[in-house]
């Protein structure tokens, strides 16, 4: 979208995400430390491994004189307990989400800047606030409640609001002539234009935004490229640049007053149920599914619980739903008569188009995916496991156990395992003495593995047949003592 | 079946199929301890099978011969074709040259580090036994058979290996029916990787490396157990039956081949056919005497050269100093500068035949103490060539001997701590970032703390069990052998072609090839190699020469210069240590030690470039030298054979072949111990072979009469000289050419600065630094000019701006013109495009170089250096108008730009910016200057002031930080070099200042020191640093380099 550049925006630079989001964790862990001062924190700095760049750092690494854009070695030689994170700027990107869903209370417009920064349109939200000032302290009510190194400047064209701030300033104005006057003291380095063209206006002496205005733009048409060029247009209040909106993401959550006090959870299903109404219409509209959902109950005289119930296949029907909820809410007590239910549901999945035929494993697997939320919600995500194949000689390290639900790559492993002639049907958990007569019918497999995670092994493992004709499989350790491991079926 | 479970008699074994880590990431020891292991175990014999590589065989050949184990080694490779493996073993020297033409072949067709077997390589083999290993395919492993039956009738056997893995027994039956249906006999086989059973850490290490994966993921693909390894008899006796063990020792029966039997033939076109080598020899010798000693030689080099000859052929080395005659020969008549050096170069001989400069008459040479029947030494002879046109020789060996017959040696390229501790940490698992803070974080210089003890420092627990894998696995892998490289020159030439006695392969670098050994391995073979090197310093001495030549009619050349007497002005000059440039004598510590040592003639050169190295500075020996050689210490002798060893260093040993004769005279060691010390001093630092010759050193030594001390402080100085030993053989022939540039330097000093700008990169300085110490000698120095330079630097001839009397006496009116070919971003095309249509007049405007179409980078460049100085204003108005892009279309080629002028002007810190950016060197101007001028920097001395300020005064100084050296020799001080518009500044910084002003001492560009100033003998002045102060921030965007040394 294309905007008129009478528009007055503001810009809010985050130059420090990452570090401030470590350190705002660092506090809480040590929040107890009431001896601790601020001056023992660390130094610290977030590091770009594949540009060998410091990106962030804490006053404590600025104070040692650690600068940006230093290389982790000279870094290093200057502070030896430097603390070094790596840079990753999900983080940066999420955090602006989270701070732009918060923002969005409260103005209207935003945009969002990856991977530090944001744009606020004030323009069209003055007139509700009743003027800039009213705006603004509104705005850094919300951010003030984050503890981020925030810059910000305001303009009449985004890309200077943007440059202003990212001079590091903390400037709110409505003032054309002062937003001017404040942005020929920048530095060109901090513009968007080309960082060849960059180069080249520096070196014909072309080193602020003042000296750039000295010239007319129509000077640079042929010696600039068409990006810079607009980026300098911009700067002239001349164009304005194009945008895309944030949009919060979608979310379901309803809520419903109970009539009277329910303690009994039973008799909560059915309200329940109709609240699930209205999550599977909502659904329907967006040809959506869900794979988790919260249910808060507000209880009368004490917390109110929150239960979050998965289920292992996306699904949107209310029924189904409900069928697990009432084998979760089997097991829950409530301490008090519950007055009030929300339903919440964070991530809404596309539903797929038809993925099968008539041939293919799906009902089969609709089935055990049915069979596991169940299980799940019986007893709960953490006492429901599941098995994988493990690519290893230790016997009992060929499977393991997890209850994340199974993702396709798994799934595939699994169906790729190796099928073991020389391994028995039936493994026994922990090995057993050995205290019957057997007669060895082949072997030794020589098992001498596992060194790397402390489980080393070293066992002789043999094909052996009891006198009742049972074959099993026995092994002797270096001290010669015999178990058996499994039996054959 | 059940015969493999009853119990064995001992019996005797031949381990057939042994890989080492020359089948690299596969095998898990060292050749040198498989034959080791197998000797302990009493095995009757070995073969060492790497894959389709000869690359281990000489380690372990050597191994054998050195320490006489009384164990066969066998001699072969294994190669996998078609799901199939086999070993090939050789029972004679001609199964030896089969194999190693089939590796040629197979190595050859593919990819540097693999290989391409095709099934006529196979057939091929006439010679070699074979062992089968079926891959366990019904139909597969019939088939094979058969194949094998019909090529390898009577030569091939069918080997088995138990490593106790999950039905073993299938494949054993499987097996057994194989021989029997094809009446094969079975031989019994480890198929070992290991040497020990506790290297399967370390195998499966390498193999995760291999894969690209971490250790646990490699899950059944790695071994299962430690069975791939040398296991000792009775359990051997317990696997195999007694007749599949008999069989592996009738095999080794069968093998004779011995490497010793492996004799070179040099090539016989060098000699003509009437002639012997030695007769050949000797008419050349004769012929050198007629052109370097003219007037006669005296009785006693005629008996050194007599003696020379006869020791040549006592040793059969006529070829060899044939060949390197043949290939001077060539250099000379291309006037390619060379210059011999090496143990046997600095002889009579070589001085005769041309390999050499270095005049007998001012050296008091001794070939024996070069070239030893004792010591068993092959000659060594390094031939130097200009940098530049080394090429040309490599091509007309290739030419003359065909690439049959000549290859290069390779270098093995091995695990050091850097990349041992990453790829180590990779399959362990350990976070890339963890590992580069690490590697950037240890010390290895630190002598005090090991790297262990290091990493514990830096966060890895060494008690943890996976702190324990991972440091004891960084300490096994290294010295692993990695891949084979090529050496920098070293030529094996031979008479035949060479595939038939070492296999070759590709190198990385197209159209090279390489042999599979490498120089030690040559040595250990008595195989000689002709060293073919390339030398920047050859390059400016051969390009001031032709300037000479040109502008002066004086035609040099180095023997010229050599034998010219001992010139006191040009040692005045290197007695002040006015040395920037000078080859050999112009770094830092070199420059400190030259006013102390004030060398006089040219053997205190050979003794000069020695002595500053990190061997005599570790063993203490440089002090007691300049005390002894200044009078001040009494030179005392433990022993009349050790006087004549050291006499003529003052009894401190600086050479390498003083230490090396010195274990031999003084220690007791014998020929060949002493040439496995000499071996040991060279790679220590890969394998620390070293410390195994410490106790017989010091035993030896107090033994027969000597101080412990004595030979502690010897046995240091052995440490020391590490890679870095430095062999009076070679330093005579570098003190050669140190003296030849010192003169040049003295005499024709703009020639010599254009000599060294155009041979750049070499050397220890950056042209900026050249350019300030040409400014520093009066030489004028005029700039870029589309209009006046050429690609290279050049001498001009211009009217001599006249000054005084004494400058109108040294000006030659010659003036260096600087080069295009230092404008960073200025492509060669454009330069030669610009040079070769310049008009006679010059170009007039710059929209006529516009029209050479050349690229718009280039014509920026040209801008940013001020090359159009001579058609624009200043250089923001060349660059204005050449950022104009319309006047790149076709349409306005024939146009001129209309005045499109810029008002903004450079100021000149805006054009020493520029200057810096573009050439990075200024002319005209200084950043230090600038800055005074503008009364920017607080008082300060300048570098040419400092000579008059007294011992211990308080000082500041500033400048440009143009150097920064931690040597390993001198714990935790920083040398920083400083340089203003006067001169440079020697700074030294403790440990402690550094730590403390850690800011100022790793950022600053433009650094201001206050300290002491100090003035040790010889009037070496340095500046004790006390504070560092950054001033960077007055030239915020100067973009100087700063040349750093860890």
């Amino acid at each position: 979208m294309q905007f008129d550049t009478s528009s007055l925006w503001i810009y809010l630079y985050l130059p420090n995400l990452q570090l401030n989001i470590q350190q705002v964790h660092a506090e809480h862990l040590s929040a107890g430390d009431k001896h601790r001062e601020i001056d023992e924190s660390p130094a610290q700095i977030i590091y770009h491994p594949k540009l060998n760049q410091v990106l962030q750092l804490n006053a404590q690494a600025q104070k040692l004189g650690i600068k940006k854009g230093m290389g982790l070695a000279s870094a290093s030689i200057i502070c030896s307990h430097l603390v070094v994170s790596e840079y990753k700027e999900t983080i940066a990107i999420q955090a602006l989400q989270e701070l732009a869903n918060q923002l969005y209370l409260v103005t209207s417009d935003i945009v969002i800047d990856e991977p530090s920064g944001l744009f606020l349109r004030a323009q069209n939200m003055l007139r509700l606030y009743g003027g800039l000032a009213q705006y603004w302290q509104v705005i850094m009510e919300v951010i003030s409640k984050q503890s981020y190194d925030v810059y910000y400047a305001s303009a009449y064209s985004v890309n200077v609001a943007k440059l202003i701030a990212k001079h590091e300033q903390h400037y709110v104005v409505d003032n054309k002539k002062l937003i001017h006057k404040k942005l020929q003291e920048c530095s060109l380095l901090l513009t968007d234009i080309d960082k060849k063209d960059i180069e080249k206006l520096q070196r014909i002496g072309i080193k602020s935004i003042a000296d750039l205005f000295e010239q007319p733009l129509s000077a640079f048409a042929s010696r600039v490229s068409k990006f810079s060029l607009q980026i300098m247009s911009e700067l002239r209040g001349e164009s304005a640049a194009k945008l895309r909106f944030y949009q919060p993401p979608q979310r379901y959550e309803h809520y419903l007053e109970l009539l009277y006090d329910l303690e009994i959870t039973a008799r909560l299903l059915p309200v329940i149920g109709k609240c699930l109404d209205t999550l599977e219409a909502y659904l329907l509209v967006r040809n959506g599914l869900a794979l988790s959902i919260n249910i808060t109950l507000f209880q009368r005289e004490h917390e109110p619980i929150t239960q979050v119930i998965n289920s292992a296949l996306p699904i949107y029907k209310s029924a189904h739903w409900l069928d697990i909820i009432a084998l979760r809410f089997e097991h829950l007590a409530l301490s008090s008569g519950v007055y009030g239910i929300t339903i919440r549901c964070d991530k809404i999945e596309q539903a797929d188009g038809c993925e099968s035929d008539f041939f293919s494993e799906k009902s089969t697997h609709v089935a055990a995916m049915t069979l596991l939320s169940r299980l799940k919600a019986k007893l709960g995500e953490q006492q429901v496991k599941l098995m994988q194949y493990h690519d290893d000689y230790r016997p009992e390290c060929c499977t393991q156990l997890f209850t994340k639900t199974i993702n396709k790559q798994q799934k595939n492993n699994n169906l790729n395992k190796p099928h073991f002639l020389d391994r028995p049907g039936f493994l026994l958990r922990v090995p057993i003495p050995l205290n019957t007569k057997v007669s060895i019918i082949d072997g030794p497999e020589r098992i001498a593995s596992g060194w790397w995670d402390n489980h080393e092994v070293q066992r002789d493992y043999f094909l052996a047949q009891s006198h009742q004709g049972q074959q099993m499989w026995i092994f002797r350790t270096i001290d010669d003592n015999w178990f058996v491991h499994g039996y054959f079926i | 079946m059940a015969t493999l479970s009853k119990p064995k008699r001992h019996i005797g074994f031949a381990e057939l199929v042994c890989q080492t880590n020359f089948s690299f990431l596969h095998g898990a020891s060292h050749p040198q301890e498989m034959v080791r292991q197998a000797y302990f175990l009493q095995y009757k014999a070995i073969a060492i099978t790497d894959e389709c590589s000869m690359a281990g065989i000489v380690r372990a050949y050597a191994e054998i011969s050195q320490h006489h184990l009384p164990i066969k080694m066998i001699v072969g490779s294994k190669f996998v074709f078609d799901g199939n493996t086999i070993v090939l073993l050789c029972p004679n020297k001609l199964a030896y040259s089969e194999c190693c033409r089939i590796i040629t072949n197979a190595r050859r067709r593919a990819n540097k580090g693999e290989y391409e077997l095709s099934e006529w390589d196979l057939k091929s083999i006439k010679h070699c036994l074979c062992i089968w290993l079926p891959c366990g395919n019904e139909s597969k492993d019939q088939d094979w058979a058969r194949w094998l039956i019909k090529h390898y009738s009577g030569r091939v056997w069918l080997g088995i290996k138990r490593w106790l893995t999950a039905n073993e027994y299938e494949y054993i039956s499987h097996c057994e029916t194989l021989a029997e249906h094809f009446h094969l006999e079975i031989v019994a086989t480890s198929c070992a990787l290991m040497h020990d059973p506790n290297r399967q850490a370390l195998q499966h290490c390498q193999h995760a490396i291999r894969e690209g994966k971490l250790i646990k993921e490699l899950g059944r693909h790695a071994l299962s157990n430690k069975e791939a390894c040398l296991r000792p008899l009775n359990k051997l006796a317990n696997l195999y039956p007694t007749e599949w063990l008999d069989n592996s020792v009738l095999v080794a029966k069968l093998c004779t081949f011995d490497l010793s039997e492996l004799a070179y033939q040099y090539p016989a076109e060098i000699l003509p056919s009437k002639y012997t080598p030695s007769e050949y020899l000797r008419i050349l010798v004769e012929q050198g005497i007629q052109e370097r000693f003219p007037n006669g030689v005296s009785q006693g080099i005629r008996d050194i050269i007599e003696k020379e000859l006869k020791l040549i052929h006592e040793q059969a080395y006529e070829y060899f100093f044939l060949t390197i005659y043949d290939v001077v020969q060539f250099a000379k008549s291309k006037h390619i500068l060379y210059q011999g050096r090496g143990s046997a170069a600095n002889s009579i001989v070589c001085y005769c035949l041309e390999i050499t400069a270095v005049d007998p008459r001012q050296i008091s040479v001794l070939f024996e103490r070069f070239i030893s029947k004792e010591r068993n030494e092959p000659p060594d002879i390094d031939v130097d060539f200009e940098h530049e046109r080394r090429e040309e020789v490599i091509q007309y060996i290739y030419a003359k001997y065909g690439r049959e017959r000549t290859a290069i040696a390779a270098t093995v390229v091995c695990y050091r701590f850097k990349s041992a501790l990453r790829e180590v940490g990779k399959v362990l698992g350990v976070n890339t970032t963890d590992l580069d803070y690490f590697i950037k974080n240890v010390n290895r210089r630190d002598r005090d703390l090991s790297w262990q003890s290091q990493l514990s420092e830096l966060g890895i627990d060494p008690d943890s069990q996976s702190g324990k894998h991972f440091i004891h696995l960084v300490e096994q892998l290294i010295g692993f052998p990695r891949h084979l490289s090529q050496h920098v020159g070293g030529f094996v030439i031979s008479a035949g072609p060479l595939y038939e006695m070492v296999p070759i392969e590709n190198a990385s670098m197209q159209d090279r090839t390489v042999i599979q050994w490498d120089k030690d391995d040559l040595e250990t073979l008595k195989l000689l190699k002709v060293d073919v090197l390339a030398l920047g310093m050859l390059t400016a001495i051969r390009k001031s020469f032709s300037l000479i030549k040109q502008y002066y009619q004086h035609d040099y050349n180095i023997p010229f210069i050599t034998a010219l007497p001992d010139d006191p002005q040009v040692f005045k000059q290197i007695q002040k240590a006015d040395t920037v440039g000078v080859f050999q004598i112009e770094s830092r510590a070199q420059m400190s030690m030259l006013p102390r040592l004030k060398p006089k003639k040219y053997y205190d050169l050979v003794v000069q470039i020695a002595i500053v190295r990190p061997g005599p500075i570790q063993g203490d020996m440089v002090h007691p030298y300049l005390r002894r050689r200044d009078g001040k210490e009494h030179v005392e002798y433990p022993s009349p054979e050790v006087q004549k060893i050291l006499e003529r260093t003052m009894g401190v040993p600086i050479f390498q072949e003083q230490v090396i004769q010195l274990a031999m005279v003084a220690a007791g060691f014998t020929g060949g111990e002493a040439d496995g010390l000499r071996r040991a001093m060279a790679s220590w630092k890969k394998n620390g072979d070293l410390y195994k010759f410490k106790q017989k050193l010091t035993d030896g030594m107090t033994q027969r009469g000597y101080s412990h001390d004595y030979a502690m402080r010897l046995f240091e100085q052995i440490c020391g000289f590490g890679e870095y030993g430095f062999p009076e053989s070679h330093s005579a022939s570098f003190a050669v050419l140190a003296y030849v540039s010192a003169w040049l330097k003295h005499y024709y000093p703009e020639a010599f600065y254009v000599g060294l700008l155009n041979s750049l990169p070499m050397g220890f300085y950056s042209a900026s630094q050249i350019i300030q110490d040409a400014k520093q000698h009066h030489v004028k120095v005029l700039g870029f000019c589309v209009n006046k330079s050429n690609y290279d630097h050049s001498l001009q001839r211009s009217m001599p701006s006249i000054k005084s009397a004494t400058e109108l006496e040294d000006n030659t009116g010659l003036s260096i013109r600087m080069g295009l070919r230092l404008i960073k971003g200025l492509k060669s095309e454009s330069i030669n495009t610009v040079v070769k249509y310049r008009p006679v007049g010059g170009y007039q405007s710059i929209d006529q170089i516009r029209q050479l179409a050349i690229p718009s980078p280039c014509l920026q460049a040209l801008a940013s250096a001020n090359a159009f100085s001579s058609m624009a204003d200043n250089r923001y108005q060349a660059r204005w108008e050449l950022m104009d892009s319309v006047m790149e279309l076709p349409l306005f080629a024939q146009h001129t730009s209309a005045n499109d002028s810029y008002a903004k002007q450079p100021s000149l810190f805006d054009n020493l910016v520029e200057d810096y950016a573009s050439t990075g060197l200024s002319i005209d101007l200084h950043p230090i200057a600038l800055l005074s001028q503008a009364n920017l920097l607080p008082k300060f001395y300048l570098a040419n002031t400092l000579a008059t300020v007294p011992h211990q005064t308080l000082v500041s100084v500033v400048g440009v930080v143009t150097g920064k050296q931690s040597p390993g020799t001198a714990a935790g001080v920083t040398f920083i070099t400083l340089e203003d518009h006067t001169g440079n500044i020697n700074v030294v910084v403790w440990q402690s200042s550094a730590r403390e002003q850690k800011k100022a001492y790793m950022n600053a560009k433009i650094l201001q020191i206050k300290g002491i100033l100090e003035r040790g003998d010889g009037d070496v002045i340095h500046i004790i640093a006390g504070r560092l102060i950054d001033q960077t921030h007055l030239l915020a965007q100067l973009d100087t380099k700063t040349r750093e040394f860890r």
